[in-house]
């Protein structure tokens, strides 16, 4: 069936703020069962074919994230008492492309593990803080986990390392590069148990999508084969051929508006030419990041809400976590081809938890990847790292 | 690092990608010839858009030390310097100015140190040694930054002619690559864990 158009001055079910990770899904469940929904996307919708292995626009100059270069400024500050400056480049960088960052993210696909859920009870509060646990289970949401896997396709192999999984990942893994022999070598020496990474890649042909190629430029740029299950090639297509859902590109919402009664009836949007447009809607369902999201909240506070929607807790932009790491590099004495495959292909997960009284709470993920990505200019920036000249002869 | 040797433009060999898979090394004298010709030609056929063509002699000769030509292709045979004024016109306006600055104080520089009037007219060594003493300002900085990026990225941006940099570290613009991908990932296969 062909994508629907909907006029924005009648009322549909749904509009949804974004296309990625998040959006996509909403418009995909919510138009098979039926409902009207506009999905409003600020980037493209690029497909498989406009991805190109072009190391200087994607990782130099924000071809996807967008940022100053790209016409869209950002201004960032460190500290509520600094003045938020105009940056160059883009320091919230999220892909700006229907499927959003699941696009060009490096397809890592770890579930959370249980004790996310609960970890305040388990471990304890910390005073000074709001720390708290989440109001449902690892158990509740394990279905929807595995929902997700089959139908988008994810590759890995269960095993005790893994949280607890009703059923098994739909591809095998990926095979292993050099840098996760490196990491399981060393890490099953010292008695941890690496395993191989569960990543939203297909290793073999699934749902009509082939297998990923090893092409190499796969984080940070967009997959040419369609083999990283983004909802731009998963959920997206689903949603637009039912009928249902119409996707409007090159939209960025201004505002969500509220009728008297209180609930979101409008979305207020420009299209790419600076023309404003409204779209009615029985319900708002905004997907656009854990940064855009709040930001929208607090652009269409109004008379009746003037601390921005869906803020009577005060909580609306508080306590963001993003994607903390950090990282120790070292030189081997053979190849490595970082630029060869996927990021990342195996992970240790034995410090996932760390008890407390060793100084801090949570814990995380260890991988081994080139920090380069392997790729040639980012490779020979970082020249002369370990020892040397980092220029000339 | 025992085992690397630090060679000519150890920087690069550095870098992962292993030099003795190099196209550069074999095929060398093919390459060479066609960097040649096809740098001659460019400096003939090409305009600069941005840049003059006294200032772009300038910038070359410093990309030119960054990346030197020896027995392989450089900084100049890549056309590093096309990339470098295509930039400054397009996702980079906003260094052009400070460049220049940069650039002008470098030439103050070299009349105070050698009575010359431009870096390009000075021998190898004497640019050299310039280049070591203002290592560590933000004009080196963008000169490595732009000049490594030239060598790097698509030929389409101006540098990289005929895949120059990319020869000469070994890197194959391929699109389909299969396992083994490394040495590790090749001996796990043959020996297992």
């Amino acid at each position: 069936m062909a994508q629907a158009s909907f006029p924005t001055r009648e009322e549909v079910d749904f509009v949804i703020v974004g296309s990625g990770a998040a959006g996509g899904i909403m418009a995909r469940e919510l138009s098979t069962a039926g409902f009207s929904v506009v999905v409003l996307e600020q980037g493209p919708y690029l497909q498989p074919g406009d991805f190109r292995h072009d190391e200087w626009s994607y990782t130099q100059n924000e071809e996807l994230v967008w940022g100053s270069r790209k016409g869209h400024p950002q201004t960032f500050r460190r500290y509520e008492h600094e003045k938020a400056e105009l940056v160059d480049g883009a320091p919230l960088g999220y892909a700006h492309n229907v499927g959003g960052s699941s696009v060009h993210f490096s397809g890592n696909f770890w579930r959370l593990h249980p004790i996310d859920f609960n970890e305040a009870s388990v471990r304890g509060t910390i005073a000074g803080t709001n720390f708290a646990d989440w109001p449902i289970t690892y158990d509740e949401l394990e279905p929807y986990y595995t929902k997700v896997d089959w139908e988008i396709g994810v590759s890995g192999l269960a095993g005790p390392w893994d949280p607890p999984r009703s059923r098994d990942y739909p591809c095998p893994p990926m095979p292993v590069k050099s840098a996760g022999v490196l990491l399981e070598r060393a890490g099953k020496a010292m008695g941890y148990t690496p395993f191989p990474a569960p990543v939203a890649i297909l290793s073999k042909p699934f749902n009509g999508r082939p297998a990923c190629i090893h092409c190499g430029f796969c984080n940070g740029f967009g997959c040419e084969v369609a083999a990283k299950s983004s909802t731009a090639v998963t959920m997206i297509p689903q949603a637009l051929a039912t009928g249902n859902c119409e996707l409007r590109t090159g939209c960025t919402v201004a505002r969500v508006n509220t009728e008297e009664n209180g609930r979101a009836n409008e979305v207020v949007y420009w299209e790419e030419d600076g023309t404003e447009q409204a779209q009615k809607a029985k319900a708002v369902v905004l997907c656009a990041n854990g940064a855009e999201t709040p930001r929208l909240l607090f652009l269409s506070a109004s008379a009746q809400f003037p601390d921005g929607l869906a803020n009577s807790s005060g909580m609306v932009g508080k306590n963001l976590m993003f994607n903390g790491s950090s990282n120790a590099a070292g030189l081997f004495p053979e190849e490595i081809n970082g630029h060869k495959s996927i990021a990342t292909t195996r992970v240790i997960h034995d410090f996932y938890t760390i008890d407390p009284k060793h100084g801090f709470y949570g814990g995380g993920g260890i991988d081994s990847r080139s920090l380069t990505r392997g790729l040639p200019m980012a490779a020979a920036m970082r020249g002369g790292t370990f020892s040397g000249a980092s220029w000339g002869s | 690092m025992n085992d690397i040797q630090l060679s000519r433009r150890a920087f690069l060999r550095q870098t992962g990608i292993a030099a003795r898979n190099s196209l550069i090394v074999l095929s060398l004298p093919a390459i060479m010839s066609s960097s040649a010709a096809a740098s001659e030609a460019m400096l003939e056929n090409s305009a600069f858009k941005i840049l003059g063509s006294e200032e772009a002699r300038e910038f070359a000769a410093i990309a030119a030390r960054i990346i030197p030509t020896d027995e392989t292709p450089g900084a100049t045979e890549a056309g590093v310097i096309y990339f470098i004024d295509n930039v400054l016109g397009t996702s980079r306006t906003e260094v052009l100015a400070p460049m220049r600055e940069g650039l002008a104080a470098l030439q103050a520089d070299v009349q105070n140190a050698h009575g010359s009037a431009s870096f390009s007219a000075l021998t190898p060594e004497q640019q050299d040694a310039l280049l070591v003493s203002i290592e560590d300002t933000e004009f080196f900085g963008t000169m490595r930054y732009m000049t490594i990026a030239g060598m790097f990225s698509l030929p389409e941006y101006g540098g990289n002619r005929d895949y120059a940099g990319w020869n000469l570290i070994g890197f194959e613009h391929r699109h389909v690559w299969e396992p083994p991908f490394g040495f590790y990932d090749a001996d796990y296969m043959a020996k297992g864990e």
